[in-house]
């Protein structure tokens, strides 16, 4: 029952820190400069991922335990809690059987590869590697990306460029930042921890940082939400990241307190809507196209979700619905969004 | 009931100490299975919670170490790829693309990867596969764990992809694999050559990402579909294959439902468990130490019990004995011996309750006693208020009547049951009692407590004097209740009491005009008689004096003052009621008539004299000479009282029944009897006389006046009373007086 930390990872770490040290000039080499800190924000939807003919002519065939189900959807646990309701909702108005599996954008893209599921969810664009051939995405909305420090932090506001100073490793002590008194933060060291999850996809934590490798050697990863949420609440300096409603959901792991970026709440739809507040993720979901993969339940049930969102109080966690997006001239093709507004 | 008292006799019998230890035992042997059987239950219940909670938490610790030795993967990959052996062997070949055919396969480590020093202190490797720019498999290293599947040699584009920039964790035949891959480019040609590590996620990997770690905490993989474990831990207890509700009745179980770093495909638990038994084992353990720490409080507690109760058994007995010794010593009453090896308490119990007994029957003789003492002395109280010659009559401080004694009855003449109950305004009592008394000692508690007062009493038979004297009455605790009041009627006692005085006065007059009788008359008397023999030889000489002798003017002068001290002589013996009394029957109107021009000489010139006389009224018994000095003293007073101011005297007769109270404001000291008298009256409007000149106006020889001899009233006075009458004086300063004499009038 004895706690142990993990001493191996912590020398892997040193070691692998030091290794890229000493080969850096071999990585230089085949990977070029890094010419924006703030990450890819959407992938090319024209692009689609190459697979062999016979998967592409694979039907959709739910697993042994999915059978009889009008709709089986794999969302990741973001994007699942907010849109259940709905689509319990739906499934009640079209008396439907609707199978809904909570997980991950992994798991989703995982089935959805496999073709064993009609409807993926995702908290993030999606990836190149995710545009397979006949799935079509669907963006529901996006939703702020809070920075979340300890209640007893006196600092209140921070902008994008000290965040992303932070994770950095430039930015340091919390007394070169500002309370909303006006006076220096505590004189005690920042521990920005990450969860660097997705790599491979766009936006969420890359909006802040591109690439893993940029994050520096103060920054500790945890590889859940709820450890998020428990370190930050227990780490009297601590900062990370989430979505308001994951934190909401783990409350009982510890109270964290959300920060204003660049002078705006995260739960400040409008902010999020003209990008004054920077960091979101996207919610989307897939439906198939094609002879033997589309489901026409599937495809009702995305517009009905999409309609649900906009009924959402968007000010609550920092909602803001695809017709806002569109109102505020983000760029959409079809109904994915594909671009920030220029 | 017998089967009780028999029960009782048996326990009576009995001595308190063993029979509470027998007592205490059975309560101790109860309590203890109760305890047991709470105690087991909850320590269950917390060890479960408490467990639950830390197989939560080391759940938790697990899968952080699992995520760690996972994402470390990616790492070894980025290290391997970057290191420079890896791209001088990468570039050893003749372009990535080089049409090689053929994989092949290393045992050993091969050069590209990281010599043992170093791979020790990674994780550890079980396949690395070179794949070059055509997606063609070229090299692999299989560590320790077996051969990688052909579906894996190449992975799909896809995989290949997915597992670039992150560990991906994918389900390959139904095993689960986790695959990292990393690669690099050749700047010449564009070409990428990949390094993928493949490892099988079976029960060898699950324990190398825990560490050497010691404890009862066992993890495995559980496929989320099929609650089927995939791999664990600990494959000797937990084996692959086996059905995760199939482990529920001997371990208690967690799960995490899957991976959140976004590069697992696989919809996996996992999954901690602790065995059940062992905490079975555990539980019984602590058990065990309860009951052994409850063994030690039990005996301490014991013995406790047992010192207290001999004490408390000593303290019974000392009670016991002095009870019986105050029974004995003080209430003279023998309780029965104390007999050993009986139950103490029981002894106790007896003695106090004859002991009870003992003092409830002297308490309620002495009660009885009381009550009799009461009633006698109420009795007897009152007895003697009935028997009061007083009037008794108590109230509240309402005035509300509480008591009215028989003599209050008849004195005020209400019954007693009227008047109980009322106030003393209801019953008319104000009218004649002095109630303002009766306030000023309520209201004033500071004052006095009693007070007295005289009040008239009218009734049909006359008046009652009444002497009331009321005085407050406290309760118990000396707050005032109410009134007390004691009335007797002394009319009688003020009248004797005023007879008294006047007799007193009367006599001490008497003596005193007696005395002064005594001296005019006999000073007068001898006086007279040589008087008589100077007047008579003042005569004798005139007759022998011839008409015209100067000598004879002054005899004559002495014969006329030898006549006024005659007067005055008779004055004299008038007041002390020795001189000549002819008596005869006298009608003072007709004497009043013959004499009027004299009697208006006597009045000076500045005074009217008027003359009223009542016709027809009776004669008295008088000496008329006397009667007419009467009247004139009267006028000569009356007409000196006017002095040289005007004013009118009036002279007036009359005739009226008098009764005693009339008469007793007579001046004379003697109060003639009440009938009808004759009256004369002079009445002036002159100066009046004050208090002080009333009082001695008969006296003899008193006087207002320089020139007067103070004989005039008292002669008035001394020839009243002779003839047994009465004289009436009224005087008002300034306004004038009027003096009544009365003489018995002649019996028809």
């Amino acid at each position: 029952m004895r706690k142990q930390g993990a001493p191996e990872c912590i020398i892997v770490a040193a070691l692998v820190c030091s290794f890229i040290f000493v080969s850096g000039s071999e990585k230089a080499w085949t990977q070029g400069p890094v010419k924006d800190m703030r990450g890819q924000t959407f992938t090319d939807p024209s692009k689609t991922f190459p697979m062999p003919d016979d998967w592409i002519k694979q039907p959709i065939k739910y697993d042994k335990e999915n059978e009889g189900a009008d709709v089986v959807i794999m969302m990741d646990q973001d994007i699942y809690h907010t849109l259940l309701p709905s689509v319990q909702q739906f499934a009640k108005e079209k008396n439907l059987k609707i199978i809904m599996i909570e997980g991950t954008c992994g798991i989703a893209a995982g089935m959805l590869a496999k073709k064993t599921a009609d409807m993926g969810g995702f908290c993030c664009p999606a990836g190149a590697e995710d545009r397979l051939p006949g799935l079509r995405f669907h963006t529901i909305g996006i939703v702020a990306k809070a920075f979340f420090v300890n209640p007893d932090n006196p600092v209140d506001n921070i902008s994008e460029t000290q965040l992303r100073d932070i994770y950095l490793g430039k930015l340091n002590r919390w007394s070169e930042l500002k309370t909303q008194e006006g006076q220096k933060g505590p004189d005690r060291a920042i521990k920005p921890i990450g969860r660097l999850h997705c790599p491979l996809r766009p936006g969420h934590w890359r909006l802040l940082l591109d690439d893993k490798t940029k994050f520096g050697p103060g920054v500790s990863e945890v590889g859940s939400i709820p450890d998020m949420i428990a370190q930050v609440a227990s780490i009297k300096d601590a900062i990370g990241w989430e979505v308001m409603t994951m934190a909401e959901r783990n409350r009982k792991l510890g109270t964290v307190k959300p920060l204003k970026v660049n002078g705006y709440r995260p739960n400040d739809s409008g902010a999020l809507a003209l990008l004054k507040y920077p960091f979101y993720r996207t919610y989307q979901v897939t439906t198939w196209e094609g002879k033997g993969v589309e489901n026409q339940n599937a495809a009702q049930l995305v517009q009905y979700l999409i309609k649900e969102f906009e009924k959402l109080d968007p000010d609550k966690y920092g909602f803001v619905s695809q017709g806002r997006l569109r109102k505020a001239g983000w760029r959409f093709s079809g109904d994915e969004l594909t671009g920030e507004p220029k | 009931m017998k089967m009780d008292s028999r029960i009782d006799r048996i326990l009576s019998r009995v001595p308190l100490t063993p029979k509470l230890l027998i007592i205490t035992l059975f309560v101790w042997g109860l309590v203890w299975g109760i305890l047991e059987y709470l105690q087991s239950n909850q320590l269950k219940k917390i060890t479960d919670i408490q467990l639950t909670h830390l197989l939560e938490q080391q759940a938790r610790e697990n899968r952080i170490r699992f995520d760690n030795y996972v994402m470390a993967y990616h790492d070894m990959a980025v290290l391997i790829v970057s290191q420079k052996a890896f791209v001088d062997h990468v570039r050893g070949y003749a372009g990535f693309s080089d049409g090689t055919k053929g994989i092949k396969y290393h045992t050993e480590i091969p050069a590209w990867l990281p010599d043992a020093s170093v791979m020790r202190h990674f994780v550890r490797i079980h396949n690395a596969v070179l794949i070059d720019g055509m997606g063609r498999v070229r090299e692999v290293y299989q560590g320790t764990s077996g051969i990688v599947p052909r579906s894996l040699l190449p992975p799909s584009a896809l995989l290949l992809k997915m597992s670039r920039g992150q560990s991906m964790l994918t389900v390959v035949d139904g095993v689960p694999y986790l695959i990292v891959s990393d690669a690099v480019k050749d700047p010449n040609r564009g070409d990428t050559l990949a390094l993928a590590l493949i490892s099988p996620v079976d029960d060898d990997f699950l324990s190398a990402s825990q560490g050497v770690i010691s404890g009862r905490g066992i993890i495995a993989l559980v496929e989320t579909a099929r609650q089927q474990v995939v791999a664990s831990n600990a494959p000797d207890l937990i084996p692959a294959g086996t059905q995760l509700d199939l482990l529920a009745d001997r371990y208690l179980i967690t799960s995490k439902a899957f991976f959140d770093w976004g590069g697992s495909e696989m919809l996996m638990q996992f999954t901690a468990l602790v065995s059940k038994d062992e905490l079975a084992e555990m539980g019984r353990a602590m058990l065990v130490e309860g009951r052994v720490q409850r063994s030690f409080i039990s005996l301490a507690l014991l013995m406790s019990f047992a010192m207290i109760m001999f004490w408390i058994t000593g303290k019974i007995h000392l009670l016991t004995e002095n009870i019986g010794d105050f029974s004995h010593n003080i209430l003279n009453m023998r309780l029965p011996e104390i007999s050993t090896g009986r139950d103490q308490l029981r002894i106790l119990e007896e003695r106090f309750a004859m002991f009870k007994d003992e003092i409830i029957g002297s308490r309620e003789k002495l009660k009885r006693q009381a009550e009799e003492l009461l009633r006698e002395k109420t009795v007897y109280l009152d007895t003697l208020l009935h028997s009061s010659s007083m009037a008794v009559v108590a109230t509240d401080l309402d005035l509300k009547i509480k008591y009215f004694n028989p003599t209050a009855e008849t004195l005020f003449s209400i019954s007693a049951e009227t008047a109980i109950g009322k106030t003393v305004s209801e019953t008319k009592l104000d009218e004649r009692l002095d109630i303002p008394c009766f306030e000023k000692i309520i209201n004033d508690s500071d004052g006095d407590e009693e007070c007295i007062s005289t009040t008239i009493n009218k009734t049909a038979k006359g008046e009652q004097i009444l002497e009331s004297k009321v005085s407050i009455v406290k309760d118990a605790e000396g707050n005032i209740s109410g009134l007390l009041m004691i009335t007797q009627d002394i009319t009688e006692r003020k009248k004797a009491e005023e007879q008294r005085l006047e007799l007193e006065r009367q006599l001490l007059h008497s003596q005193k005009l007696e005395s002064i009788g005594v001296l005019a008359g006999g000073v007068a008397h001898d006086f007279n008689n040589l008087l008589m023999a100077v007047l008579g030889n003042l005569h004798l000489a005139l007759m022998k004096l011839s008409p015209g002798t100067p000598v004879r003017t002054l005899i004559e002068q002495a014969i006329q003052a030898s006549n006024r001290t005659a007067d005055l002589t008779r004055q004299m013996l008038a007041y002390s009621g020795k001189g000549m009394f002819i008596i005869e029957k006298l009608d003072i109107n007709e004497m009043v008539k013959e004499n009027a021009s004299l009697l208006n000489s006597t009045v000076a010139k500045t005074a009217m004299l008027g003359i009223d006389l009542q016709p027809d009224i009776s004669r008295i018994e008088a000496d008329s000479g006397q009667i007419q000095q009467v009247i004139m003293h009267l006028l000569i007073n009356a007409s000196e009282a006017i002095g040289e101011n005007t004013g009118v005297i009036m002279l007036s007769t009359g005739e009226m029944e008098c009764d005693e109270t009339y008469l007793r404001g007579s001046r004379t000291d003697e109060v003639p009897k009440a009938g009808r008298f004759v009256y004369l009256e002079v009445s002036d409007t002159g100066s009046g006389m004050d208090v002080e000149t009333q009082q001695h106006m008969f006296d003899p020889f008193y006087s207002t006046k320089f020139t007067g001899r103070g004989l005039g009233m008292s002669a008035v006075f001394g020839i009243v009373r002779s003839h047994r009458g009465a004289i009436m004086v009224d005087s008002v300063m300034g306004r004038g007086t009027t003096i009544r004499v009365l003489f018995p009038a002649e019996a028809l």
